[in-house]
């Protein structure tokens, strides 16, 4: 009952720095259970690093991330696994294992799971395959998938972890309008049927504005603004307003 | 106008010093998480059995044909030097013995590094910059076990299998040299090995590829992994391995001779 109260993603003031660059300064948020929050901002205003932060695939300067109620901060590899187990992430390039089948991609996280039978094993792929859309694809290499397809192995890989999170980085990226439409959709169904629970980033304000319950606009490292999609909308702040019209007039310079 | 010049003459030698002892440094850690890895029991049989057949198997050919060639020059050679020092009964021996302290393991392990390690290198830069690597961790997987303990277990104990095989295929080029070559006696050139040649020789040889096989896995698995996040980096990377590996296997190689032949 607890765990429903508190935030499922909370993360505290924090900074990172890479190159001598500050890529986030200060950022805080924190995510529901079964919410779909989404993170916009340029591109290189830190949207994928604050990700990777919360996926522990990185290490803060300083601030703090709970996962679950759970501080991130100095767990080491080991233990990060055990949060890690939590969250799915699906990768702005997908990140499919090149050499394995997409049968072998969806199964790899399952492969040191003693308690699932191989049987066991393989319905989940296939299930979970069947989710994304892609039943009868186990055995194509990723090489012979379209971007879309890529993209939805992917989720069906994190998927059959059967997290409580997902983690996407620009999930629809590259892709046509329909094909971005079928990710989206997904997104939504997971949350309706399964209460997973997803951050979402990306630079494609309409399609985020159309899935996500709250949006953070990250500029310049830091959570300028975290509203619901309406509220952004309407938003006189300069580079909210700028960024959600696409106009090349106002605060944000490239 | 000293001052600048010695200035940046003395921090261009600092950072190489600290570049260089946080390279190795690096390899240290690697290797350590390596071991602690295999006692903890998280070797990955399959893809072991894999990366052994990878090492071992499919450079079979490659160091077969070196290793053949390379006991026909030797035997060539012999053949002559022996001759004009009338002493060509030692020639077999001469050529085993060259094969077996030297030429076998240093020879096979730059073949592995060639091949097997210039391979590694590319495949792990490839996963680390098109965030496979990161997909690994995000799926609860230590990069280190699943990529560099299967690599590291095959390249230590290929590289000695190939060392052996390798150093038994020269001896045999040799002899074919031997048959024919009107200075060698073939039969004498089979005789003369027993009579002198030692089998610890043989085996401070493959000993000796253990380390250097144990090199080439760790110096290409840190390649791939602290590959740069770009595409050319993947090519730098494998070559830098290569380079490294050449290098730090003709390095070890006279640190071992010394220890171990000790006349």
């Amino acid at each position: 009952m607890e765990s429903q109260r508190r935030p499922i993603i909370q993360v505290r003031n924090l900074t990172y720095t890479v190159g001598g660059e500050r890529v986030l300064d200060g950022v805080n948020l924190e995510v529901w259970p079964g919410e779909i929050f989404g993170v916009m901002g340029m591109s290189g205003a830190g949207k994928s690093t604050l990700l990777r932060n919360i996926m522990g695939l990185v290490r803060p300067d300083s601030g703090d991330i709970l996962v679950d109620g759970e501080s991130i901060i100095g767990l080491s590899e080991r233990e990060l696994n055990r949060v890690r187990a939590k969250m799915g992430m699906c990768f702005q390039y997908s990140a499919l294992f090149d050499s394995m089948t997409v049968r072998e991609n969806v199964l790899f996280g399952l492969r040191k799971r003693r308690d699932l039978s191989p049987a066991e094993k393989e319905r989940k792929c296939r299930q979970y395959l069947e989710i994304v859309g892609l039943a009868g694809t186990e055995e194509l290499m990723p090489a012979e998938l379209s971007g879309g397809m890529r993209k939805r192995v992917s989720v069906a890989r994190a998927l059959v972890m059967e997290p409580a999170i997902m983690l996407y980085d620009e999930p629809t990226a590259g892709l046509d309008p329909v094909m971005s439409a079928v990710i989206d959709r997904l997104i939504s169904r997971l949350r309706d049927e399964f209460g997973m629970t997803s951050i979402i980033v990306t630079h494609e304000v309409e399609e985020l504005f159309g899935l996500a319950d709250r949006v953070m606009m990250l500029y310049k490292g830091k959570g300028i603004v975290t509203d619901t999609p309406q509220a952004l909308r309407d938003s006189d702040e300069p580079v909210v307003r700028q960024f959600v019209t696409g106009s090349p007039v106002g605060p944000i310079r490239v | 106008m000293f001052l600048p010049g010695g200035v940046s003459l003395l921090s261009a030698t600092g950072r190489q010093v600290i570049a260089f002892f946080s390279y190795f440094g690096q390899i240290a850690q690697l290797q350590w998480d390596i071991l602690v890895g295999l006692v903890k029991g998280r070797l990955e049989y399959a893809t072991t059995i894999a990366q052994m057949a990878f090492t071992g198997v499919a450079s079979l050919p490659v160091v077969a044909v070196t290793m053949l060639f390379s006991g026909m020059v030797i035997g060539y050679h012999m053949a002559i030097v022996t001759g004009q020092m009338g002493i060509s009964n030692y020639a077999g021996r001469v050529v085993a013995e060259t094969m077996c302290r030297e030429l076998g393991p240093v020879l096979v392990s730059i073949v592995v590094s060639a091949r097997v390690g210039a391979a590694m290198a590319a495949e792990i830069g490839t996963m680390k910059v098109t965030e496979q690597i990161d997909a690994l961790r995000a799926l609860a997987t230590n990069p280190v076990d699943y990529l560099a303990l299967p690599r590291w277990v095959a390249c230590g104990t290929m590289v000695p299998t190939l060392t052996f095989l390798g150093d038994t295929i020269g001896v045999i080029g040799g002899y074919l040299m031997a048959v024919l070559a009107p200075q060698l006696n073939a039969g004498a050139y089979w005789t003369s090995i027993p009579g002198g040649f030692a089998p610890s020789t043989l085996i401070a040889g493959v000993a000796k590829s253990v380390v250097f096989g144990i090199i080439i896995a760790l110096v290409s698995c840190h390649q791939g992994l602290t590959c740069r996040m770009a595409s050319e980096e993947v090519g730098r990377a494998t070559t830098r391995s290569v380079v490294y590996c050449i290098m730090l296997i003709y390095g070890a190689n006279l640190f071992l001779t010394s220890l171990i032949f000790r006349g």
